[in-house]
């Protein structure tokens, strides 16, 4: 009964803004074990980090929860930010 | 629910832990059948009064939990009533602008004045020491729900032993847990409640 987080998210609305990544990840996370918060802690298990060891994050499939910004704002990110209007997800739930 | 802090102890990511909650033999038989429809993840401010922001300026009231209106009790997390509360409060103010003409800030203050007065901000002033109790007591959340776990197991086991008495039956899990614990999260718990 388990399902990827693809498949999860591929339920959910999205208005991805193109080129236009809403939070900038650093090349380089200032901590490895912020990064590694990262990875397991976001919901959309957007964060990763690559073979050469840089960052890397998908910001098409962001829920917004804020997440990241709470635990690796200064570390890992070089700045969070809501997507533009009416842009990222829509949730029609609730 | 999952504190922030907790992510870096976890083993699995907090999407697996999702898929792990479903499966739990409480909660399958709940959803079997079911079909997922939207899959979302959301931040509950759980800092208590501390953590509540500036309610108002020019233009803008603030409500609910982007308002840090949640109160944690560790038996129960309450959000909806002070979303719903606030909400109507907001609704209230905006009227009397309305009626007024003027949204400034000091006309919407009042906003801030009936959520002090109502439940709102009494019960958030009420529970104001338990986030940092919660925080300091993480037996809260481990070794007392499995006391109480083994209590009840103790208490409701037929398995063929002679029935002991309740007294000789709950102290080795008491003394486990520590009576200092207790006695100290007990009064914690009082106190900050």
């Amino acid at each position: 009964m388990s399902a990827s987080v693809e498949g999860k998210l591929g339920l959910d609305k999205f208005r991805v803004d193109e080129g236009t990544p809403h939070i900038i990840v650093l090349e380089r996370a200032r901590s490895e074990a912020d990064l590694d918060k990262l990875i397991k802690g976001c919901p959309a298990g957007l964060y990763h980090r690559n073979e050469d060891g840089t960052v890397r994050f998908d910001h098409a499939g962001c829920l917004e929860c804020g997440t990241c910004r709470v635990l690796a704002r200064d570390t890992v990110l070089a700045s969070w930010n809501h997507p533009a209007g009416t842009m990222g997800v829509e949730y029609r739930f609730g | 629910m999952l504190t922030l802090s907790e992510i870096e102890h976890l083993e699995t990511s907090v999407p697996e832990l999702v898929d792990k909650l479903k499966m739990h033999p409480a909660i399958r038989p709940l959803i079997k059948g079911g079909r997922a429809v939207e899959y979302s993840a959301h931040l509950v401010p759980e800092g208590g009064q501390s953590m509540v922001p500036q309610l108002c300026a020019d233009n803008v009231l603030v409500v609910g939990d982007a308002a840090g209106l949640v109160i944690n009790v560790g038996y129960m997390v309450r959000g909806m009533d002070l979303a719903i509360a606030s909400g109507q409060l907001a609704a209230e103010t905006v009227i009397e602008a309305r009626q007024k003409g003027d949204y400034g800030a000091a006309t919407l203050r009042a906003y801030q004045d009936k959520i002090a007065a109502s439940f709102v901000g009494r019960d958030m002033n009420t529970y104001r020491k338990v986030p940092t109790f919660l925080e300091k007591t993480p037996r809260m959340f481990s070794a007392y729900p499995e006391l109480v776990a083994d209590f009840m197991t103790e208490l409701f086991l037929i398995d063929g032993t002679p029935a002991r008495p309740l007294r000789r039956k709950l102290m080795p899990y008491v003394k486990r847990a520590g009576y200092t614990n207790l006695a100290r999260d007990g009064i914690g718990a009082m106190s900050a409640l």
